[in-house]
Parts: structure tokens; C-alpha cells; sequence
């Protein structure tokens, strides 16, 4: 799929037979004008609420909320002094690591396990157990709450890494094997053919063959499901208490019922923000090309 | 190879499932044991239809959920489309325009409600210095639902157009050029050509995202609590009531299990209409 | 599951219930696993985990309290508290103690949560315990506010010891008050307070605010209100009578209530509907409206000049009230797990925050709602808090004491709930006061299923 030649101006083509060569010129970069006038619009929209929300985590209590707003200030790291050193947000930021980062390989791996066989193999009713598999994203969560506490109490699983881990491997399932599943389909079947000839088994196909064809799809999966699981409060504050607490229950521990910490909030949303952007970032090259879905092409 | 997933599902998914649909047929109140409890048959489901509060909220998030997921579906096209061009420094603002989806609801919820603070935050400041009069915003019982729409396409369109940009880039050039070579006007092409080329992603972002959208809780919560006078009181916000409020849990459970069957049968039509599987299913058959 | 009063000293010698196997399985399955264990139980010390809410004093708690405390008993018993937000609170309360979860040996709770743990015997009062046990030590009650053992007093014993005690305040800009020539209060009633929030809406100033948006918040606006008409009397709560029927109507006070709610409305800021506890601090700080009656803790920041713009401009008395002034109260307790396994430590632990020193604590780190009456009596707190001098006017007045409803029942969060939906209604003009009355009527009836 990365061979297709890319459309390599706007998709409604050029139409230069009409247009005189001068002409052409000027609407050219009339034209290109217009696009980053769009491109800005778009920009201050979608970024400055993000804006807003960093600028207000080096606010001191009375700049955040002070009316009319105020632009320039002299910032603070008090918000963050208090995030680490009274809301703990050091060690949570280690437990949001953990649990996310092994809840995201668990899910990648066994989604695109699952995915592969839906793919490859005959297997009877594999369009229900898609839909199945995507049921269980639309579930209300919080019907899943409760019984999960009790389940986790009786195992000793209460406050323990284990029972998150299980939760968001189960939430990023249904998009890893959504994702995988085209990609797989795009894989030619000669080539994992050849290697089964040649006495490969077929895992030692999948992991050696399909696996690094399946690369973009994976980093983009990888993206989107670590965001959510990331991002999850619900479960986080109900599963867990001090030891296994993550980033989202320290966030949500900043609405104080009295009395403001707006600041606070900004710092702690600021700094769960971070470890996804870097991981967008990085995953920057394949995301476009990884969620294309293999839906296009016929 | 479908053993793990299994599993997973299984202990996780499958358990508290059936946990729910059993709780669903009882009268469950942890919170007073001096409550009736026990089993009811479908006690709880008839008090679910003659329930208008739920029907407020079931109403509420069609509206929510097909506003949001139309606005950001036509804002979402409309960026791809315009990132799709070969111009130095879109790649740059392409990822930047992904940040919001990226922030965590519960810092958006809080974030857009003192910005959205009618007296005290920076959009009715910013409005006023071009002259708008200032808005209730959030705080109005007219533009409540309207304003978290407004941050729900905020957060989510970045994620609809992430979709639509990977559909726009992987589309094949040689039906635009032989368009265009026939004088196709630029939105007859646009129209005849790639919308129905994309329709395949269209369907799955709107699919993905309504999904999600439905299930909307955190940044209003944040932001509303479902007011002012339960006019934000989504699916969500009801059921999250219910639940953890009253405590009462085989009524919450019954009306989950309805809300989700009610989701169901959508996203199978949704899917049976658009023959969005039919595709997939022939691509393996070859 | 061993629900008594016993010292829990001798926990180690009991035979192992079902649940307590099932635990240590559990402890060594997450011991073994990577990441945090259950809960570190070094050595002999014990550990105390408290729940708390996110406010000041329950700062004091987690921190300077837990070293006083940890210091005090020679390391012999530690101290952690887990602070969370106010809604998290209660559904941690109601799923851990009705599975039986020693996870928290002590349990902080609002006003309204407090016939839950007790009615459903989740707790363990602390003079049922004392009876029981003359070796523990004894509990210096003498020391303290009377108030808000309104609501953890049962057949004549205390349940729980208390750390703080809200009451309405009534705050006011005194430099606005004085260019509209208008004289300051104590006692006001709402015709009075009507008119002044018309007179002061100008210049980008509101004469006034409530904070409709939150659930406890707008029933306290209305609250205010509905106790102005009648005195308590005995044994009801202004929201349910002794055989929890409702009575918040009884002579019209709640549809007079909302109709003074409604009234002042025009004068209030834009975002009036959406305000909750937090916003309305901000606020009075930026100078946005003028006259504001709300709970005594919601202040601590208004005579700050760093937060505040109009520091030391601030006057605070008594709620207005048209006839009979009642001094409202609501607050948190802190009460002892039925299912905690160090039920003993616990006790002392509370009888050690009784001796003074803690509450101290929870002025340094910045509450205002003391109930240490040293504290109370000291001109140098006075000082350094001048919303205190809301009890001056209390004393001054005569006014009598009486409970933030509803507290009498076991759901009193639903009931809550229930009449917020309807005052809010009628204050948004979705229904008439009198309809909203009848249907929260209904509704509460209904939810008495008990």
C-alpha cells in the first residue's frame, strides 16, 4: 500500500488549460494564501483552549482567576511543587506508566492475534464476533464498575496493577483488532505461503513475516489506545486507593468541593498531556498511514 | 490465536456482563440494606419505560451525539482536505491539530468551564473586545447543550479528521485526472468522485466516534454536572446517577441493558445499510 | 465477619474467617506480583488509612497530622490518608462498606452521609465502644463546638468526633454598601437584602450571587431561606418530620423560598445557573457582585490580597432571614469502620486528636471552620480569620442552632437530589414554585421505600 502514487496537488486537480500563465500565478498564491488562512483559523481553534490550559498551570492562584484575564504574568511552578509533593503525583505518574504501557503491548498483542485469525482462518460467525468484540467498547462502563469491585476484592486484586491492567487490555482490544484486521488482509497470503513451505510454524509467520508489514498499523494503534487507557478515570478511581492510584484520579482530586485550584487542574492536565503528544509525535509518520483502515482501495 | 482475547473478554467483560444482566432483574440497593431486595422479574424494566427522565436523557444524546458527530465529521472533511495539499509546513500544524483529542477529558472538562464562565472567562473577555455581547454559555438553559457539543467537536474532530486525512491520502489519483480532464467542475468532482470513493472511511470514523460519543461522560460531568435545570443530563450522566447515587443497581443495570440493545440494534442497521462488513468480509474471500 | 466492639488488638488470635484467607491469598499474590502490594505492614507498626475529601483540614491530616501523630505513638502507628473529590467520596463510602472493606479504618463524612454509615452499622461508635471498654482512654469533648454533634448523637452517645462546623454567611462588600448609602447589616431580612442587591447592580457589578449549579450548593441558597419562616421544632429537619414525611412546604416556606430565590435572580451574574462551590469565591475576588450568602468554608481566601482584590473590604455576618434567625449548621465527621482490623488504634487516634493540637493543625493549614474553642476565643485567629466574627453576631442575636437537612434518613443523597431537581425547576421558571413543591413531595415519599 505504500507504493500508491500520492494525488500531489488538491484533490480537485489542476485546470491550467483554462487559465492564462500570469493568471494562473496570481490565483496560485491567492490560492495558497487562502490555505494558510484556513490552516490558521483551524489552528486557533483547536489549539487555544490547550493554550489556555498551559498558560493557567503557571498561574498563580490569583492570576488564574483573575477577570479580566491576564496575558502576561510572572509564572509559577507552585501548581507542579503541589501536584509532586502533597497530591502525589509522582508515583502515580509511575503507575500510569506501568499499567498503561502493559495493558497496551497485552492488547496489541493478543488484538492482533485475534485479528490475524479473523483474517485468515474459516472461522464460523467471525462477522458476530467482531461486532461482539466492538460491543464490548460500547457498554456503559459503569455498569461494569461495580461487579469488577467485587470481583477484584475477592481476588485481592483491589489496588493492584492487575485488575487495571486487565480493564484497558480489554478496552483496547476492539480497536486493535478492528485496525489489525485490514492490515492482515492486505498482507498477500503467497508470501506467508512460501515461508510455511519452507518450514516455518505460524507464529514464527506472523512474527517474522507479517508482523513488520503490519508496522504502521501498530503505531497508530499503539497511539490511540494508550491515549485512552491513559485518559481512563472511571475505573481508576474505583478499582484502586493509594498504592496502584493513577495521573486521572490525581486530576480529578484537583476539583476541590471548596475553595478554587483551577491552576492546579491546568498543571496536572499539562502534564498527562505530555507522554501522549511525545508518543503522537513519534508515532507521527505512521498515524495517517495506519488508520487508513484498507477501506478505500477495492 | 483467538484464545488470549478470549480469555481477556471473558474474565473482564463477560463476567460483569452477565453480572449486570442478573442484577438487572433485582431489586439491589447496597446502600440500604433495609430496602427491598431480591428478584423481580421485569420489574425494573417496565419502570424503565414509564420512565420520563430517561427518555429526557435518551433524547438529549441523539441530540448530542448526531450534532457532534455530523459537525465534526463535515469539519473533519473539510481539514483533510485542505491538509492534503503540498505546502511547507502543514505536516507541522496537521500534527499540532491533533492535541485535543490527545488531553485528558477531565482536564477539557475543566479547562472549557472557566474558559466558558460567563463573567469571569476568557471567551465572553475575548467576544467582547469585538463587540459580541457576552453569552451564557454553559450557564444558559438555551446554548448549555449547544456548548458541549461545541467541546465535544473540539476534542473529537481531531480524531475524525485523522481518519478522513489516512482515507484522503490512500485515495488513487487516475479517476480525479480523468475527471478533471473531462471539465468536471470542482464540485461535481467532489460530489461524483470522492465522496463515494470515501465513503468506506466515512462510515467507519462516523461508527468509531459515535460509539464513543454516546458514551460521553467525564468533560460534562466537569462542566455541567447535566444542568442547569437537566439540560446537559445525558444517557450517561442519568445513568452514572442512578448507579452511584442512588445506589439504585438493578434499575441502573436494566437501563443499561436497554440503552446498550438500543445501541446495538443502531450500529447493526447502521452497518447492515452501509454494507460496511459486506466489503470486508468479500476482501478475505479472495 | 466479626462486627464487634471488641478491641481488635487480639485480631491475629481469631480464627481465620473465609475473608480474611481469601485476603492473605490475595496479599501474596500482589506481593509477589510487580508493583504495589496491599499494604505494607512493616514490622508492628500499624497503619491507619483514613478517607478523606480534598479540603484544607484534610490536608492537615495526610501531612502534619500523620507526623504529630506517628511521633506522639513512637512510630508505633502510622497515619495515610487518601484524599479524593466530593462526589468519588461518597460512592467510596457506599461500595467499600457495604462489601464489608476494611481498606479504610476510618471514615470521614459529610453531614448528609452520616444516618448511611450508622443506620446500616458500617461504623463504630466511639462511646458504645468506651462503654464497652473502660480501658480506653477517655474523650475530651469539652473542648469543642456543640453544634455539629446535632448529627452524630444517638440515644445519648457520641459516635463520632467532629473536625470542623460550617454555619451561613452573609458577605458583603462594605465599601459598596457605604457609597449607596446604604447601612450594613447583622440581621437583615430579604426584602431588605432585595433591595439593596437592586440598588448595587450597577457598573458591571452584580448585586448579588447564588450557586445554583451544584446539587449541595443550591439546596443550601434555598435552605437559607426556607428556615427563615418558622422555628425547628424538635426532632424535625426542615425537610422531613420525625416519621420522615415531608414537610419542607409545611406553611408555603418552600414556595416562598424559591419565590425569594426567583426575585433576586435579574441581580445575580450570567453564570448563575452553572456556579457551583468553586466559582463562587472568584467571584466576590474579581469584584463581580457585591452581596453573597453561603457556607462559612467556601471563604478562606477573600481577605488574601494576594487572591483577592478587595481584601479587608469584606464585611460578614448572620444569613438574612424574614422571621425567626436559626443558625444553621453541617460539617465533617470522622468515624471508626465496623470492619477495621485496628479498631483500638483507632479510637485512641481520635482521643489524641481531641487533646487540641490537630485541630490547631487544621487552622495552619488554612480551614476556617474551627471548632477548637481555644482557637475560637483567641483574638489572634480572630484576627487572622475575620469571617469568624460571624459567631460574635450568632452570640450577639440569640440565634438558636439547628441541622443542614436532609440528615435524618439513610438516603438522604437521593432525597437531596430529588428536591434539588424540583427547586431548580421552579427557579428556572420550568414550573410554578406550588407544582414543584407537590411533585418533590411525591418524589421523596417515593424514595422512602424503606
Amino acid at each position: 500500500m505504500t507504493t500508491l502514487p500520492r494525488p500531489s496537488l488538491s484533490l480537485p486537480g489542476r485546470r491550467s488549460a483554462e487559465s492564462p500563465p500570469w493568471g494562473y500565478r496570481a490565483r496560485r498564491s491567492l490560492k495558497v494564501m487562502a490555505v494558510y488562512g484556513m490552516v490558521a483559523v483551524a489552528l486557533v481553534f483547536f489549539l487555544f483552549p490547550y493554550f489556555w490550559m498551559v498558560v493557567s498551570a503557571f498561574k498563580s492562584p490569583g492570576d488564574v482567576t483573575a477577570y479580566p484575564p491576564v496575558w502576561l504574568f510572572e509564572p509559577t511552578l507552585d501548581n507542579f511543587r503541589e501536584l509532586i509533593e502533597s497530591m502525589g503525583a509522582l508515583s502515580a505518574l509511575r503507575n500510569s506508566l506501568i499499567v498503561v504501557g502493559l495493558s497496551t503491548c497485552l492488547a496489541l498483542i493478543f488484538g492482533t492475534m485475534a485479528a490475524y485469525a479473523l483474517a485468515r482462518f474459516n472461522i464460523k460467525g467471525k462477522e458476530t464476533i467482531a461486532l461482539e468484540i466492538l460491543m464490548v467498547r460500547m457498554l456503559p462502563p459503569i455498569v461494569s464498575v461495580i461487579p469488577l469491585f467485587l470481583l477484584a476484592r475477592k481476588f485481592g486484586l483491589f489496588d493492584t496493577y492487575w485488575i487495571l491492567i486487565a480493564v484497558y487490555t480489554l478496552m483496547g482490544l476492539p480497536f486493535v483488532v478492528w485496525v489489525m484486521r485490514v492490515f492482515v488482509q492486505e498482507i498477500p497470503r503467497s508470501i506467508e505461503e512460501a515461508a510455511l513451505v519452507d518450514g516455518c510454524t505460524r507464529l514464527q509467520v506472523l512474527f517474522r513475516i507479517s508482523l513488520p508489514l503490519m508496522l504502521p498499523g501498530l503505531a497508530a494503534t499503539v497511539v490511540i489506545i494508550f491515549m485512552f487507557a491513559w485518559n481512563e478515570y472511571l475505573f481508576a478511581t474505583m478499582l484502586t486507593s493509594s498504592a496502584a492510584k493513577t495521573l486521572p484520579v490525581v486530576a480529578a482530586n484537583t476539583v476541590k468541593p471548596r475553595g478554587i485550584s483551577w491552576g492546579l487542574a491546568s498543571a496536572v492536565g499539562l502534564l498527562m498531556s505530555i507522554p501522549v503528544v511525545v508518543l503522537a509525535l513519534l508515532a507521527q509518520r505512521y498515524l495517517v498511514r495506519g488508520l487508513t483502515f484498507g477501506v478505500v482501495k477495492g | 490465536m483467538l484464545a488470549p482475547t478470549f480469555i481477556v473478554l471473558t474474565a473482564v467483560g463477560i463476567y460483569p456482563l452477565g453480572y449486570s444482566l442478573w442484577i438487572s432483574f433485582n431489586d439491589y440497593h447496597p446502600s440500604n440494606p433495609s430496602f427491598p431486595q431480591g428478584f423481580i422479574w421485569f420489574e425494573n424494566y417496565l419502570t424503565a419505560f414509564l420512565d420520563g427522565q430517561a427518555r429526557h436523557a435518551l433524547g438529549l444524546t441523539a441530540i448530542f451525539t448526531v450534532s457532534s458527530v455530523g459537525a465534526s465529521l463535515v469539519i473533519g472533511f473539510a481539514l483533510a482536505l485542505l491538509f492534503n495539499q503540498r505546502l511547507p509546513g502543514l505536516a507541522i500544524a496537521r500534527t499540532l491539530i491533533l492535541i485535543p483529542m490527545l488531553v485528558t477529558p477531565i482536564a477539557v472538562g475543566i479547562t472549557w468551564r472557566i474558559m466558558f464562565n460567563p463573567d469571569l472567562g476568557v471567551i465572553n473577555y475575548l467576544l467582547g473586545l469585538i463587540g459580541i455581547p457576552s453569552q451564557g454559555w454553559l450557564a444558559s438553559m438555551n446554548q448549555s447543550l449547544l456548548s458541549v457539543i461545541v467541546v465535544d467537536v473540539w476534542q473529537w474532530t481531531p480524531f475524525m479528521f485523522l481518519i478522513l486525512f489516512a482515507g484522503v491520502r490512500s485515495l488513487p489519483r487516475s479517476p480525479f485526472e480523468s475527471a478533471a480532464i473531462d471539465g468536471a467542475s470542482r464540485a461535481k468532482i467532489f460530489f461524483l468522485v470522492t465522496l463515494p470513493m470515501m465513503r468506506p472511511v466515512i462510515l467507519l470514523a462516523v461508527l468509531l466516534r459515535a460509539v464513543d460519543s454516546v458514551r460521553t461522560f467525564d468533560q460534562i460531568f466537569m462542566m455541567t454536572r447535566g444542568g442547569p435545570n437537566q439540560t446537559t443530563d445525558l444517557v450517561s450522566l442519568y445513568l452514572q446517577r442512578v448507579n452511584f447515587k442512588f445506589f439504585d443497581i438493578g434499575y441502573g443495570a436494566a437501563l443499561s441493558w436497554l440503552f446498550l440493545i438500543l445501541l446495538m440494534a443502531a450500529v447493526i442497521a447502521f452497518i447492515r445499510y452501509s454494507g460496511f462488513l459486506r466489503s470486508a468480509a468479500e476482501k478475505e474471500a479472495r | 465477619m466479626p462486627k464487634n466492639l471488641n478491641p481488635v488488638r487480639g485480631a491475629h488470635t481469631h480464627t481465620p474467617s473465609r475473608r480474611t484467607v481469601l485476603k492473605g491469598l490475595g496479599a501474596a499474590a500482589a506481593a509477589t506480583a510487580v508493583g504495589p502490594s496491599l499494604k505494607a505492614r512493616a514490622g508492628d507498626a500499624v497503619n491507619l488509612n483514613i478517607m478523606l475529601t480534598n479540603i484544607p483540614w484534610t490536608d492537615a491530616i495526610s501531612s502534619t497530622i500523620a507526623e504529630a501523630y506517628n511521633a506522639h505513638t513512637g512510630g508505633r502507628v502510622t497515619i495515610t490518608g487518601e484524599q479524593m473529590p466530593y462526589e468519588a467520596h461518597y460512592e467510596k463510602i457506599i461500595l467499600e462498606l457495604s462489601s464489608g472493606s476494611s481498606t479504610f479504618d476510618i471514615v470521614t463524612s459529610d453531614t448528609i452521609w452520616i444516618r448511611q454509615l450508622v443506620n446500616n452499622n458500617w461504623v463504630t461508635g466511639l462511646e458504645p465502644m468506651k462503654a464497652k471498654d473502660p480501658s480506653l482512654p477517655d474523650l475530651n469533648w469539652k473542648d469543642f463546638l456543640d453544634g455539629p454533634y446535632l448529627f452524630s448523637t444517638f440515644n445519648g452517645q457520641r459516635w463520632a468526633i467532629h473536625a470542623t462546623q460550617s454555619t451561613p454567611v452573609f458577605v458583603y462588600r462594605k465599601d459598596l454598601l457605604e457609597q449607596a448609602g446604604i447601612e450594613p447589616p447583622p440581621l437583615w431580612n430579604w426584602d431588605q437584602y432585595l433591595d439593596a442587591a437592586k440598588k448595587l447592580t450597577k457598573n458591571g457589578v452584580s448585586g448579588t450571587a447564588m450557586l445554583l449549579g451544584g446539587q449541595d450548593a443550591c439546596m443550601g441558597d434555598w435552605m437559607f431561606r426556607v428556615m427563615g419562616y418558622d422555628p425547628n421544632p424538635p426532632g424535625n429537619d426542615f425537610l422531613l418530620n420525625d416519621d420522615n414525611e415531608p414537610i419542607f412546604n409545611e406553611n408555603d416556606r418552600g414556595v416562598r423560598a424559591i419565590e425569594r430565590m426567583k426575585e433576586i435572580l435579574p441581580y445575580c451574574p450570567q453564570g448563575v445557573f452553572n456556579f457551583d462551590y468553586p466559582d463562587g469565591p472568584p467571584l466576590m475576588q474579581e469584584g463581580q457582585a457585591a452581596l453573597v450568602v453561603h457556607w462559612l468554608d467556601m471563604w478562606p481566601g477573600l481577605d488574601d490580597p494576594s487572591i483577592s482584590k478587595f481584601a479587608g473590604k469584606f464585611g460578614y455576618t448572620v444569613s438574612p432571614t424574614d422571621n425567626v434567625s436559626q443558625h444553621m449548621v453541617a460539617g465533617w465527621g470522622m468515624f471508626i469502620n465496623a470492619f477495621s482490623e485496628h479498631q483500638r488504634e483507632a479510637y485512641e487516634f481520635l482521643a489524641w486528636m481531641l487533646e487540641g493540637p490537630a485541630y490547631q493543625m487544621f487552622r495552619e493549614a488554612g480551614e476556617t471552620t474551627l471548632i477548637y474553642k481555644p482557637d475560637l476565643a483567641s483574638p489572634e485567629v480572630k484576627a487572622q480569620i475575620p469571617l469568624l466574627s460571624v459567631y460574635d453576631d450568632i452570640n450577639r442575636l440569640g440565634t438558636t442552632y439547628t441541622a443542614f437537612p436532609p440528615y435524618k434518613v439513610t438516603n438522604a443523597a437521593e432525597v437531596q437530589r430529588l428536591v434539588y431537581e424540583e427547586v431548580i425547576a421552579a427557579v428556572a421558571g420550568d414550573k410554578t414554585p406550588q407544582a414543584a413543591m407537590r411533585d418533590a413531595e411525591d418524589r421523596v415519599v417515593k424514595a422512602m421505600r424503606g
